[in-house]
C-alpha cells in the first residue's frame, strides 16, 4: 500500500475515528492520540486485512486509550480497581445527553457497555465488533442481546420512557 | 422496544454524534515514514505547563531549601475544563452515578470532628520484576495455552505490551505501572445456543440497512447450569495451588470468594505489612466450570523512607484538588457497595411499604432540561470519620507508588481516598482550573457545534 492509497482509505474513517476518540478521551488528547493510532497503521499496514481497517483501527485505539489512561494520574486506578479484569482495558465510558439513558447505562457492566456502546453509537455490527474486541461472533451476539435487555430493564427503572 | 428504536435512542443521546472529523493530516502525516512530530503548539505549550509546574514546585521546597527533592511527580491528568471536572467527580466513588453536565452540584467540604495532628508514614516504590515474556510463558503454562508472546500491535517504548492470543484464549502483559498479565479462556461451546445469524442482504442505497440488521440475531435463552461451577471451597483450593504456582502470595483467610449460578471468581489482595494494597490476584470460573479469566502482577515493594503526614482535618483540603486523589484495596469500595446496597434495598422496602403514591413520584426523573444552562446547587459535605491506609499513585512514567493516605468518610454516604503526606515529598501536576458554569457553554451543553 503507497502513501497515497493509505491516505486516501484512512482518511475516509476519520470521521468515525475523531467521535470514536472524542466520547474517551479529554478533548486535547484526541489529536495526539489520533496521530500515534495512524501511525501505527501505518507501519502494520500490511497486516490489516482489506475492508477491515476500521475495525482494526477501533481494536488499537481501545489499547491506546488505555495506556493513556493508565498515563493519567491515579485518581483513575480507582475505576480501574472496581472492574472485573479482562484480558483487555476497556475503554467505554462515554457521555450519553439522556440523562435517564446515561444512569441507565452507568449500571450495566463494562462489558455490556462496550459491546453496546460499538452496535449503537459507533454503528458496528455484531461480525465487526467481535474483531474489535476478539472475542466470536457468537459471543458478541449473547452479550449485545443481555446489553439491550438490561439496558432496557434499568432505563424504564430509571424514568425513561421506551415508547 | 425494538432494536432499531434503542440503537436510535442511544445514537441521539451520544453527545459527539455531530462533531466534525479532525484534521486529515493527522492520517496524511502518518504515512510519512519514521515521522519524528515537531514540536506542535500543544508540545510547545505541555513544555510551558510543565516549566510552570516545576516553579511550582521549586515554590513549594525554597523556604525549606535542605529537605530532599520531591520523591515523584504524580502523573498529570491532561485533563482541563469539562473533562477534569467529570474526572474529579470519578474519583470519589460517588462516581457510580456519574451526571453527565459537572457543576449542577458542588460540593463543599467541611471536617467535623476528625484528628488535628499530623503523624508520619512510609512510601513504597512499586516496582516490576522479571522479564514480560517469560511471565506471559509461565502464565500460559499454568493454563495449558500453547503460543509464543508477541509484541502487540499498539505497543510502544514507553508502554510495552505482548500477548499470546488465539480462537478461545489471549494473555496479555502490560509492562508498564504493576506489570499486570490477564489471562482470558472462551468456552466456544457455551455459545451453542445462539444460531449463526440469518443476514439479510444489503440493499444498494438502502441506508436504512444497517438499523434493520440486527433484528435477526435473537439467541436461544440460555440456562444456567451451577451444577458445574466450583464451589467456594473448591474454587478457593483450585485458587490456592493456581496462584501457588503463580507465585502469588495465598492466605484463606484474606481471599474474597464470589459465586452464582453463571461462574465464580477468587480474589487475592496483595498485603503489606498486614494490610491489603490496591494490587490484587484474581481467578474466575465461567458457566462451564472452567477458569475463564485471571489476573495478577511481577513486582516488588521497595520501601523508600518514612514521610511526615498532615493531620486527617487538614486533608479535607484537599478534597476539591484531584490532584491529591489515590485509590486503595478493592475491599474497601466493596465494603462501601455492600453498605449502599443495604441502604438502598431498606429505601426500596420503605418505599413499597408506605404505598404507591410516594414511591412512584419518587422515580419520577429530574424535571431538568439538560439543554439549560443551569446554576449549581452547593451541597455541604461533612466529612466525620477518617482512617489511615496505603493508597496507589501513579507518577509521571507510569510506575505505581504506595503512599500514606486518609479515608476520609461523609455524611453523604461516600469517601475519599487522599493523599496523607504533606507537600514537597511528591512533585504535584500542573493545577488545571475547573471554569466556572457560567463562564462556559462548552462545559454544561452538549457538544453540537463544538
Amino acid at each position: 500500500m503507497t502513501a497515497e492509497e493509505f491516505n486516501r482509505v484512512y482518511r475516509a474513517h476519520l470521521p468515525e475515528i475523531t467521535r470514536f476518540l472524542s466520547r474517551r478521551l479529554p478533548s486535547e488528547s484526541v489529536e495526539d492520540i489520533a496521530g500515534d493510532l495512524f501511525e501505527i497503521a501505518w507501519n502494520k499496514r500490511s497486516s490489516i486485512r482489506a475492508g477491515e481497517e476500521l475495525p482494526w483501527l477501533y481494536k488499537t485505539a481501545r489499547y491506546l486509550i488505555a495506556n493513556h489512561r493508565r498515563k493519567q494520574s491515579g485518581r483513575l486506578a480507582i475505576i480501574e480497581r472496581l472492574r472485573e479484569p479482562v484480558a483487555a482495558p476497556s475503554a467505554e465510558s462515554v457521555a450519553l445527553a439522556d440523562l435517564a439513558m446515561a444512569d441507565a447505562w452507568q449500571k450495566l457492566p463494562e462489558k455490556e457497555r462496550e459491546a453496546l456502546a460499538l452496535w449503537a453509537i459507533e454503528g458496528l455490527e455484531p461480525s465487526d465488533i467481535a474483531k474489535v474486541l476478539g472475542q466470536s461472533e457468537n459471543a458478541i451476539n449473547i452479550r449485545l442481546s443481555r446489553a439491550k435487555k438490561n439496558l432496557l430493564m434499568a432505563f424504564e427503572k430509571t424514568g425513561g420512557e421506551t415508547t | 422496544m425494538e432494536d432499531n428504536e434503542l440503537r436510535n435512542l442511544l445514537k441521539k443521546a451520544d453527545t459527539k454524534a455531530s462533531l466534525e472529523p479532525m484534521n486529515e493530516t493527522v492520517v496524511a502525516k502518518a504515512a510519512m515514514t519514521q515521522r519524528k512530530a515537531p514540536m506542535s503548539y500543544r508540545g510547545f505549550r505541555a513544555l510551558v505547563g510543565s516549566l510552570g509546574a516545576a516553579a511550582l514546585v521549586v515554590g513549594i521546597t525554597l523556604p525549606s531549601a535542605l529537605q530532599p527533592q520531591p520523591l515523584f511527580e504524580l502523573a498529570s491528568s491532561g485533563s482541563s475544563g469539562r473533562d477534569s471536572a467529570m474526572a474529579t467527580q470519578e474519583s470519589s466513588v460517588a462516581a457510580d452515578s456519574a451526571m453527565i453536565w459537572p457543576g449542577w452540584f458542588e460540593y463543599n467540604y467541611i471536617a467535623q470532628g476528625l484528628d488535628t495532628e499530623g503523624s508520619s508514614g512510609e512510601i513504597f516504590e512499586v516496582r516490576k520484576k522479571g522479564n514480560p515474556t517469560q511471565i506471559l510463558r509461565n502464565v500460559a503454562a499454568v493454563f495449558g495455552i500453547q503460543g509464543e508472546p508477541k509484541q502487540d500491535d499498539w505497543s510502544t517504548a514507553e508502554y510495552p505490551s505482548y500477548s499470546i492470543s488465539g480462537e478461545d484464549f489471549s494473555i496479555s502483559i502490560y509492562w508498564s505501572g504493576p506489570g499486570g498479565w490477564y489471562f482470558s479462556r472462551w468456552n466456544q461451546d457455551y455459545f451453542r445456543g445462539c444460531a449463526e445469524p440469518v443476514m439479510e442482504e444489503p440493499v444498494e442505497g438502502d441506508g436504512e440497512t444497517d438499523s434493520t440488521m440486527d433484528e435477526s440475531y435473537v439467541c436461544e435463552e440460555i440456562k444456567p447450569e451451577p451444577g458445574l461451577i466450583p464451589s467456594e471451597q473448591e474454587m478457593l483450593s483450585q485458587a490456592e495451588s493456581l496462584f501457588s504456582t503463580l507465585g502469588v502470595d495465598f492466605d484463606r483467610a484474606l481471599a474474597r470468594v464470589w459465586r452464582d449460578d453463571w461462574g465464580g471468581s477468587v480474589s487475592m489482595p496483595m498485603i503489606l505489612d498486614g494490610n491489603a494494597i490496591p494490587l490484587e490476584s484474581y481467578i474466575g470460573w465461567g458457566s462451564d466450570g472452567e477458569v475463564s479469566y485471571a489476573s495478577g502482577y511481577s513486582v516488588e515493594i521497595v520501601s523508600r523512607g518514612n514521610f511526615d503526614t498532615i493531620s486527617a482535618t487538614d486533608a479535607v483540603e484537599r478534597i476539591s484538588d484531584w490532584r491529591w486523589y489515590g485509590s486503595v484495596a478493592s475491599s474497601y469500595y466493596e465494603q462501601y457497595y455492600a453498605t449502599t446496597a443495604v441502604a438502598e434495598s431498606a429505601i426500596e422496602r420503605d418505599a413499597a411499604a408506605s404505598g404507591g403514591e410516594d414511591s412512584a413520584s419518587s422515580d419520577e426523573p429530574m424535571p431538568v432540561e439538560p439543554e439549560q444552562p443551569t446554576e449549581p446547587e452547593i451541597v455541604d459535605v461533612f466529612v466525620n470519620r477518617s482512617e489511615t491506609a496505603l493508597a496507589a499513585a501513579y507518577d509521571g512514567s507510569g510506575n505505581m507508588w504506595l503512599v500514606p493516605a486518609y479515608i476520609l468518610h461523609n455524611d453523604q454516604g461516600w469517601f475519599d481516598v487522599i493523599i496523607a503526606v504533606e507537600e514537597g515529598v511528591i512533585q504535584l501536576p500542573e493545577p488545571y482550573d475547573i471554569m466556572p458554569l457560567n463562564d462556559t457553554e462548552e462545559m454544561i451543553m452538549p457538544e453540537e457545534g463544538n
